[in-house]
C-alpha cells in the first residue's frame, strides 16, 4: 500500500506504527516552498564568440564555458532602481527567467566576448526562446538544515526576511516550512522516486552529504514552479518537489515521518535577532499562535495546498 | 489633519489636454497631495490618469471643477482587492498580514480564500504578495 504524507499520519492514528509498518509500503511526499540552491544550466550553440560577459534579459549569467551557461535563481536583474531603496521591490531576476524560459517567453541574450584568434567577435545580441537551448537542467542541492526558524517581530516597523514581511508589534509569525524538504533529506538513503517541478528527478548523494536533485527543465511544469518576489529580501524560486520513500517493514522509518509535526522550529524575534521560544511545526499551522499573552497571525511561504497535489501526483502513478 | 479626505480618480483626457500640467495645478493650486497610480497617454483618443487625491473637501470639490472646465472626464472610483486565483499558489502569506478575516485559509484543504465583503482595503496583500495574485480593481 502507498499512502500520501497526510494519509499516513491518519493511518497511524488510526491504526498505530507497528500496523502502518506491516501494511505500508510506501509514502509519497509533496512539498512546493521556496528552494535554496537552485540553478539552471544549459548550452547555447552557435554563438561563436569567447564570452567573457553574459546577461539574458539583464540578469547575469555565469559562464561554464564557450557555450554553456548556469543561471542562478536568485541573482538579480542589473540596474533595477527599485531595489536601490531599501526596502528593495526584488521584482526580476533569475527565479523569474526560470519561469520566462519555461513560458516560452522571447529573452533578450547579450555576451561579450574577448576577440581573438579564433572567435573575432566583441557582442553577441539575439532574441531567445526556451527551444534555443539545449541540455536544460534544472538543479537543486538540499543540506543538512539546522532547525528551522519562525519569525516574529517586536519593533516599530514591519522587518522583511526570508520568510517574507514580518509584521510589527508582535502581530505575527511566519515561517517557510511544512518540514517535508527536511524529511526527503533526512530519509535521502530511502528515496524510491524523485518528482522535480513536473518531471523526474535524479538524484545523488555527494560527498558533503547534500542531496542533489536534477531534472529536464523542458519537461517541467508551469504549475509546479512559480518565482517568488519577497519585499525587502530577494528572490526566490518556489518548486514542487516530491519523494517516493521506502518504508516497508521500518517503524522507525514511519515514526519519523509521523513526528514531523513536532519538528521544532526556533522562533526569533527578528527585532533583536534573539531565539525567544521553539514550537513544534503542529502549533505553527493553526491560524493563531499564542506566545506568553500575545496572540498572533500565523503566516507562512509553503503552499501546504500544492504539496498534497504533488503528493497526488505521485500516488496517481504508482 | 482630520478634515482632509482620500478620493480616486480616474480622468480621461481629451487630445487637446495632454501636454496640460494638471498634476501641478492640483498640488499648486488647490493644495491636494497626489499620488499618480496609473497613466497612459498611448492612445490619443484615451489618455487617462489614476491618481488618488488627499486634501480638504473644499479644496477637493474645487479641484474637482477645474478639472471640467479643462473638459478632463473625472471619474470618482472605489479601490478594490481581487484574488487572482490563477495566480496563487496559496501559500498563506497574506493571511498572516490581512487584518480582517477577508483573507483566509482552510486548514483543513489548505486553499487560500477571499472575501471582499470583510476587506477594508489596506493594501497590505496587495504589496506583499510573493507572486502578485493579489491585484488592485476600481470599482465605479
Amino acid at each position: 500500500m502507498i499512502l500520501t504524507y497526510r494519509q499516513l499520519i491518519e493511518y497511524v492514528h488510526e491504526h498505530g506504527v507497528q500496523v502502518a509498518a506491516k501494511n505500508v509500503d510506501k509514502v509519497a511526499l509533496g512539498v512546493f516552498e521556496p528552494l535554496e540552491n537552485v540553478a539552471l544550466s544549459f548550452i547555447m550553440k552557435g554563438l561563436d564568440v569567447k564570452p567573457i560577459n553574459a546577461k539574458l534579459q539583464n540578469v547575469p549569467l555565469y559562464i561554464q564555458s564557450n557555450d554553456q551557461f548556469v543561471l542562478s535563481s536568485q541573482v538579480l536583474s542589473l540596474d533595477d532602481s527599485l531595489n536601490t531603496h531599501y526596502p528593495g521591490e526584488f521584482n526580476y531576476g533569475g527565479a523569474f527567467l526560470i519561469e520566462d524560459l519555461i513560458n516560452q517567453a522571447e529573452l533578450d541574450l547579450r555576451v561579450t566576448g574577448y576577440p581573438n584568434d579564433i572567435y573575432d567577435r566583441t557582442e553577441v545580441r539575439r532574441t531567445i526562446q526556451m527551444d534555443d537551448l539545449t541540455h536544460t537542467d534544472l538543479t537543486v542541492d538540499i543540506h543538512r538544515s539546522k532547525a528551522p526558524k519562525a519569525y516574529i517581530n517586536s519593533s516599530e516597523n514591519f522587518k522583511y526576511s526570508e520568510n517574507g514581511v514580518i509584521k510589527n508589534n508582535l502581530l505575527a509569525i511566519n515561517f517557510r516550512s511544512s518540514g517535508i524538504l527536511q524529511l526527503i533529506y533526512e530519509l535521502r538513503e530511502h528515496i524510491k522516486e524523485i518528482f522535480f517541478a513536473g518531471a523526474e528527478g535524479h538524484w545523488m548523494l555527494t560527498e558533503d552529504g547534500s542531496l542533489k536533485i536534477s531534472g529536464n527543465f523542458r519537461k517541467m511544469d508551469t504549475l509546479y514552479i512559480s518565482a517568488l518576489s519577497l519585499k525587502g529580501f530577494g528572490i526566490y524560486l518556489a518548486a514542487g518537489l516530491g519523494a517516493i520513500i521506502d518504508v516497508a517493514h521500518h517503524a522507525s522509518r514511519i515514526e519519523h515521518l509521523v513526528n514531523n509535526e513536532e519538528r521544532a522550529f526556533r522562533i526569533i524575534d527578528i527585532a533583536t535577532q534573539k531565539e525567544v521560544a521553539t514550537t513544534p511545526l503542529r502549533s505553527l499551522k493553526n491560524a493563531e499562535f499564542h506566545l506568553d499573552q500575545q496572540v498572533m497571525k500565523t503566516g507562512s511561504l509553503t503552499s501546504i495546498y500544492l504539496s498534497e497535489r504533488i503528493e497526488e501526483r505521485l500516488l496517481k502513478k504508482e | 489633519m482630520s478634515d482632509k479626505i482620500r478620493k480616486k480618480w480616474v480622468l480621461h483626457f481629451p487630445s487637446n489636454q495632454v501636454d496640460k500640467p494638471i498634476a501641478y495645478h492640483l498640488v499648486k493650486d488647490y493644495n491636494l497631495v497626489i499620488n499618480i497610480l496609473q497613466a497612459s497617454a498611448m492612445d490619443e483618443k484615451d489618455s487617462f490618469l489614476i491618481l488618488e487625491v488627499v486634501g480638504r473637501r473644499k479644496d477637493i470639490d474645487h479641484a474637482h471643477a477645474f478639472l471640467v472646465t479643462q473638459e478632463i472626464d473625472v471619474v470618482d472610483m472605489e479601490k478594490g482587492i481581487n484574488l487572482n486565483i490563477n495566480k496563487c499558489i496559496h501559500c498563506g502569506l497574506c493571511v498572516g498580514l490581512c487584518p480582517t478575516k477577508a483573507l483566509t485559509i482552510n486548514r483543513d484543504t489548505w486553499e487560500v480564500s477571499f472575501d471582499k465583503s470583510d476587506c477594508i482595503v489596506c493594501d497590505l496583500c496587495l504589496k506583499y504578495c510573493p507572486v502578485k495574485a493579489i491585484e488592485m480593481e476600481f470599482l465605479k
